[in-house]
């Protein structure tokens, strides 16, 4: 569960799971929503793939990813996104630290 | 972690704990000691046939939730075999606050609450990408909302056991099951209606 909190304090990592919330969508899309690097955005979705919170599966050259949030995740997101939680922006790499 | 061994102590300790309780009832009531028995086997030998019939060598992510999902279910349902016997063994012990009525009220909020959780991961599986009649979208809306309905259901249903008094519980109780799970099936028939204009 701590890691759920520590993926869901990042931003990023909240507007991508706000993005997959209204429709499955491949790695490209997520990253044109984004200012940041493909690189960065890969390790934001391995993030969220270790703590179970989305689904990749590869569909011919694309990788597609999928929600997989519980209520009490959803909740969670809501209440994150609301109340501004890690406003600053981390890097994937100081998760892991 | 193995793949091949995803939350094993949850439906382990369920069971150990069928066992043992019902291993105490058997002493204590010899006269019905095949119904204890059969309690006790029922649950291990489906959860050994299902791993090793359904799940023999499949290894991937998809088999792994499959498995995940089977391991919960197993917890689930030893719990609910684990209360009442246990409610009985400490009432056979002589602790006779364990009434009848204790024991509905127990069995109430147990299921309420079990019926909570599965609510909680319904949204977890994943939804189809192939282009079949509902759209991915349509499918994760479904998914939230009915995973929302049966999470307060189970809520609700706990709810009543606790506090409605017990002549009428059990009608309040069925009435908030009903109603907890015929709104998700009025969304989906509402949806397919739709779907086919």
């Amino acid at each position: 569960m701590s890691n759920v909190f520590k993926a869901l304090a990042d931003p990023t990592r909240r507007r991508v799971l706000e993005l997959l919330r209204d429709r499955p969508m491949s790695a490209g899309e997520l990253s044109a929503e984004f200012d940041v690097s493909k690189p960065t955005m890969s390790a934001h979705f391995t993030v969220l793939k270790e703590c179970n919170l989305v689904t990749a599966r590869k569909e011919g050259k694309q990788v597609i990813y999928r929600i997989k949030l519980s209520v009490l995740e959803d909740a969670l997101l809501g209440f994150a996104q609301t109340f501004g939680l890690g406003t600053a922006e981390t890097r994937p790499e100081e998760d892991e630290s | 972690m193995n793949p091949a061994r995803p939350h094993l102590l949850a439906p382990l300790t369920m069971i150990g704990s069928i066992l043992v309780l019902g291993s105490i009832m058997i002493t204590r009531k010899p006269e019905v000691a095949p119904v204890f028995g059969f309690a006790m086997g029922i649950l291990p030998i489906a959860w050994f046939l299902i791993e090793k019939v359904r799940f023999r060598g499949e290894l991937d992510e998809s088999a792994r939730e499959d498995r995940m999902m089977v391991r919960n279910s197993v917890a689930a349902a030893g719990l609910m075999m684990a209360v009442p016997l246990g409610l009985t063994v400490l009432f056979t012990s002589g602790i006779t606050a364990i009434t009848d009525d204790f024991e509905q009220r127990a069995m109430g909020i147990v299921f309420g609450m079990v019926f909570a959780a599965y609510g909680n991961f319904v949204p977890k599986r994943p939804v189809s990408l192939s282009k079949g009649e509902c759209s991915p979208a349509g499918q994760q809306a479904f998914n939230r909302f009915s995973g929302l309905m049966f999470m307060l259901t189970g809520l609700a249903y706990a709810g009543v056991w606790i506090f409605v008094p017990l002549d009428y519980a059990l009608p309040a109780s069925m009435a908030v099951l009903l109603t907890g799970v015929g709104i998700p099936m009025l969304r989906a028939a509402v949806l397919f209606l739709n779907r086919r204009r």
